[in-house]
């Protein structure tokens, strides 16, 4: 069996669903004989633009394999991906999102927006093998735009095959997501704990950057520390604690990740599929994305090394995620 | 600049195109630029497939983008080459060739249902593709060739360069023919076997290349099974580069004999490594390639013809290393840098 991955396309810009993308190609390795990314641009045009790209990629087809060639599975994780009609189609949807930052600028038209629901919910209703969401809020944002429902069957923890490094030290962790992170907001909390907490920010050289002239602007350069890379990239180091403040993560990975390699967890409850997982599973603290309230977090947390440990009681997440992956991909792809 | 790359995408095949994209997206982003690279999926079966795909590319206007739009496209192959762009530059790598050099052919669409519609659609297009463009330039002699018969226009010829020249070297001249390429019908696989059987000598043959299809594959085995070649052909796979390279430096010639071949990344391989090459009258590129150089045998695309060829190879490997020789000097005198073709495709 091989499988396909469709995902959009933003010209010069980097996407969390690419990245995502990458990482279930990675998961999927194991259970397919091949497996590729297919890109479909969608330009932010005027609405005739945006009415335009909805006809073409409802009339695109996909190349079926050649008799006696292996199964080929279509797993679309955005728009316009979904759009494309295929013969085994599946749908696990990592965000559904109209408007500037979803679509084009187009959509704000009202005969494109009527047009861009009345295709999706065409899309959707039939040819469609499976179709799921990866997280609540990426099932609602899909029956809030189209009526269409759909279970939520989030992404295991990706597996991993590096050891993970032992728990905790001093420090707190700041993953910065290419989009989405706030790295700002953590800074406007890091000056208002009455602990001096140090801070180990990962992320892009940008976002990096951003950081540094923040904190040298609030004073906290020296509790400051910039990793460029993401956190794979930190190795070995472990962290007392791990502070997630990106809006609107497509999935809980990063949360797996900060369990899995801090003694506590806080994430702000915007923080899309991390809140609802560390909500659900009842790891971590979950905290309105505001200085006061971050910072109070913080503070509780320093001031209270020994209770409540996330990490320990874990079980370290990403051990558990190899199990995951059949149980989800038969879920996926037994049913289509 | 920002500049998009735009070619089509069939899921699973890598070939030439494939390698082509990739190191011109390195040598734009080497030279500074940013770089986005778009593929559409390509479906030309069954027939009437193309005529969608042909309004899929002119419906997604890439200069319609108001946030960050490319500043230049670049289009390499047919569909994706249609896409609208008020600043396009194609780099022709093929056109649809179904409906072109390959009409009359098994693979072309003389005898599908419509065919005469779906070609005229496909080379209206072309035509409107081509001439909004502001300029044009071909892979090679043959691919430019192409155009000026099928649609009387012109296009300079930029060769793309072998990815990573400098590694190939030539070690000795071991007694096995090497056969790298996709395995695809138009490489003629099955017309190599059928000389090797016409061979006086005992020539061995190495075949390396992953398959367009399972089919294929199974196809070429039995027929190495019915012609009694099992001791004589080994099936090497997809090779890496790096085991890709050691090959050609030990192999005694290099055969590719494909049918009208674009380019033909293989010959040029061969020449690198000091290697002669067995290639046939009509195998396109690959006879530009070697042209009137001597860096190898160009005969009639028959089995006793090859076979002759490759008996000579075996037979004398004084003659496969003198042939060899001019190989790294007719590589040189094609292919310019990198550097000279971003320059090139950049100044429309």
């Amino acid at each position: 069996m091989r499988i396909l991955l469709g995902i959009g396309q933003t010209l010069f810009e980097s996407s969390p669903v690419e990245a995502l993308a990458n990482d279930l190609a990675e998961a999927f390795e194991g259970f397919c004989s091949g497996i590729e990314i297919l890109r479909f641009p969608w330009v932010r045009g005027d609405e005739s633009s945006v009415l335009r790209q909805l006809v073409a990629y409802r009339s695109l087809e996909l190349q079926v394999p050649a008799a006696g060639d292996e199964r080929q599975i279509f797993v679309a994780l955005e728009t316009p991906a979904l759009l494309i009609p295929h013969a085994e189609k599946i749908v696990w949807l990592a965000h559904f999102r109209e408007g500037p930052g979803g679509l084009g600028m187009g959509t704000r038209s009202p005969v494109a927006r009527r047009e861009w629901r009345r295709i999706h919910r065409a899309a959707l209703s039939k040819g469609v093998g499976a179709l799921h969401s990866m997280s609540a809020e990426a099932s609602w944002e899909l029956y809030r735009a189209t009526g269409v429902e759909a279970p939520v069957l989030r992404p295991p923890p990706p597996p991993t095959r590096a050891p993970l490094p032992p728990l905790g030290e001093d420090d707190l962790l700041v993953p910065l997501a290419e989009v989405g992170s706030r790295p700002l907001l953590v800074l406007d909390a890091l000056a208002r704990t009455t602990a001096e907490i140090p801070a180990v920010f990962a992320g892009s050289a940008d976002s990096c950057q951003a950081v540094r002239s923040g904190a040298e602007q609030r004073g906290l350069s020296f509790l400051v520390e910039t990793v460029e890379g993401d956190v794979k990239s930190l190795g070995n180091r472990r962290f007392f604690a791990t502070l997630l403040a990106n809006r609107g993560s497509l999935t809980c990975w990063e949360g797996h990740r900060a369990l899995a390699t801090s003694r506590r967890v806080i994430a702000c409850s915007d923080s899309g599929a991390v809140a609802e997982c560390l909500h659900q599973n009842g790891d971590g603290d979950l905290v309105p994305a505001r200085p006061d309230k971050i910072a109070a977090a913080l503070d509780r947390i320093w001031s209270d090394p020994a209770s409540g440990e996330a990490g320990d009681s874990s079980d370290h997440a990403l051990r558990r995620g190899g199990g995951g992956w059949a149980t989800s991909i038969s879920q996926l792809i037994g049913v289509a | 600049m920002r500049v998009a790359v735009v070619t089509d995408h069939v899921p699973f095949i890598r070939g030439g195109a494939e390698i082509l994209l990739e190191d011109l997206v390195e040598a734009l982003a080497r030279c500074g630029h940013e770089v986005a690279v778009v593929r559409l999926p390509w479906k030309w079966h069954p027939s009437d497939a193309i005529l969608r795909s042909i309004a899929v590319a002119r419906l997604i206007d890439l200069s319609s983008e108001l946030d960050v739009p490319a500043e230049l496209i670049i289009g390499l192959k047919f569909p994706a080459y249609l896409l609208p762009h008020s600043r396009k530059v194609v780099w022709l790598v093929h056109q649809h060739r179904s409906v072109y050099d390959l009409w009359w052919n098994v693979f072309g669409l003389s005898q599908a249902p419509e065919g005469q519609s779906i070609a005229e659609a496909v080379i209206r297009a072309d035509r409107s593709a081509m001439t909004e463009a502001r300029r044009r330039f071909a892979i090679s002699a043959n691919v430019a060739r192409r155009l000026r018969d099928s649609l009387g226009l012109v296009a300079e010829v930029l060769r793309p360069p072998v990815r990573r020249e400098e590694l190939y070297w030539c070690h000795s001249f071991e007694p096995y023919l090497f056969f790298p390429s996709r395995l695809s019908p138009l490489k003629r696989h099955s017309l190599v076997l059928r000389a090797l059987r016409l061979t006086e000598h005992p020539v061995e043959l190495h075949i390396a290349g992953a398959p367009d299809h399972l089919g294929m594959i199974r196809a070429l085995e039995r027929e190495v099974a019915e012609l009694d070649l099992e001791d004589r052909v080994r099936w090497l796979g997809h090779l890496e580069e790096p085991e890709l390279r050691r090959r050609y430096s030990r192999c005694r010639a290099v055969v590719f004999p494909p049918f009208d071949e674009d380019y033909g990344y293989v010959a040029l391989e061969a020449l690198l490594s000091g290697k002669p090459v067995i290639t046939c009258t009509d195998s396109g590129g690959v006879v530009d390639t070697l042209g009137d150089s001597g860096a190898g045998w160009i005969v009639e695309p028959s089995p006793r013809a090859l076979a002759a060829a490759m008996d000579e190879a075996w037979e004398d490997h004084q003659a496969c290393r003198s042939r060899g020789e001019v190989g790294p000097h007719r590589y040189r005198e094609l292919c310019p840098g990198w550097e000279a073709i971003v320059e090139s495709l950049l100044c429309a």
